[in-house]
């Protein structure tokens, strides 16, 4: 064949193709669009239902502490949940239909908030060791001392605010 | 007294309303309770130190639990 041929041959390929790629795209992107929209709705009731500290938290970190009945705090993170006292226990637990990070993150709250048992009945318990500066007592020089307790002696201190 | 269920979802949430003068709305939600319950999922209250509490639909008040969530049921990861 020719190049002319190819050439041809090429042009009639992306003049039938151009529309199922356009249609992919467009698909895709609608797609992505929704799931922001739907993290963004997430992330406002979530943060209609925190109390101040929690908000203080999650608008510095995107994570914030919930202390129980018992007296244990732990952390929730995007995708786990930490125990910090006693430290040591990370917990997987997840929503079992496709829902938002922040829905998770809320309904792990609440769950914590009024049945710790039924919690810990629930998720998955995996050994922990946070790396975080202020788990590792590396805010000292700049933090200030919370007096909480012996895990928690210093915060960031973009948490005066 | 005007109330709103947040039930999660793929969406971030879907917003259901009640309004205490129609009993319709408040059937509407009624049956939303019953089927979160009955999937097993877990509807919480609002209180006012922005804590939730648990609230089954037998001890839901229309006229003072007025923002609840529904919560996706969880399971170990």
């Amino acid at each position: 064949m020719t190049v002319t041929t190819w050439w041809l041959a090429g042009l009639a390929a992306a003049v039938v193709l151009a529309p199922c790629l356009v249609i992919q795209i467009r698909r895709y992107w609608g797609a992505l669009v929704r799931r922001r929209q739907a993290g963004r709705r997430a992330e406002a009731l979530l943060w209609a239902w925190l109390s101040p500290a929690q908000r203080r938290q999650y608008r510095a970190r995107r994570w914030f502490e919930v202390t129980t009945a018992s007296g244990r705090r732990y952390r929730v993170l995007r995708g786990a949940v930490v125990r910090l006292q006693p430290r040591g226990s990370g917990y997987c637990i997840e929503a079992t239909s496709p829902v938002p990070v922040a829905d998770e993150m809320l309904a792990n709250k609440l769950l914590l908030e009024t049945n710790e048992r039924r919690f810990l009945a629930t998720a998955h318990r995996f050994p922990y060791r946070s790396l975080l500066p202020s788990d590792l007592g590396l805010w000292t020089a700049f933090g200030r001392p919370t007096g909480d307790g012996p895990d928690d002696r210093r915060e960031p201190p973009s948490w005066d605010s | 007294m005007t109330g709103t269920m947040h039930v999660a979802d793929d969406q971030g949430d879907t917003t259901h309303t009640w309004d205490t003068t129609d009993p319709r709305t408040v059937q509407e939600i009624e049956e939303l309770f019953r089927d979160a319950q009955a999937s097993g999922r877990l509807v919480y209250r609002q209180t006012s130190d922005g804590s939730g509490e648990q609230v089954r639909l037998d001890t839901w008040n229309p006229e003072e639990h007025t923002k609840l969530f529904v919560a996706p049921r969880l399971a170990g990861g």
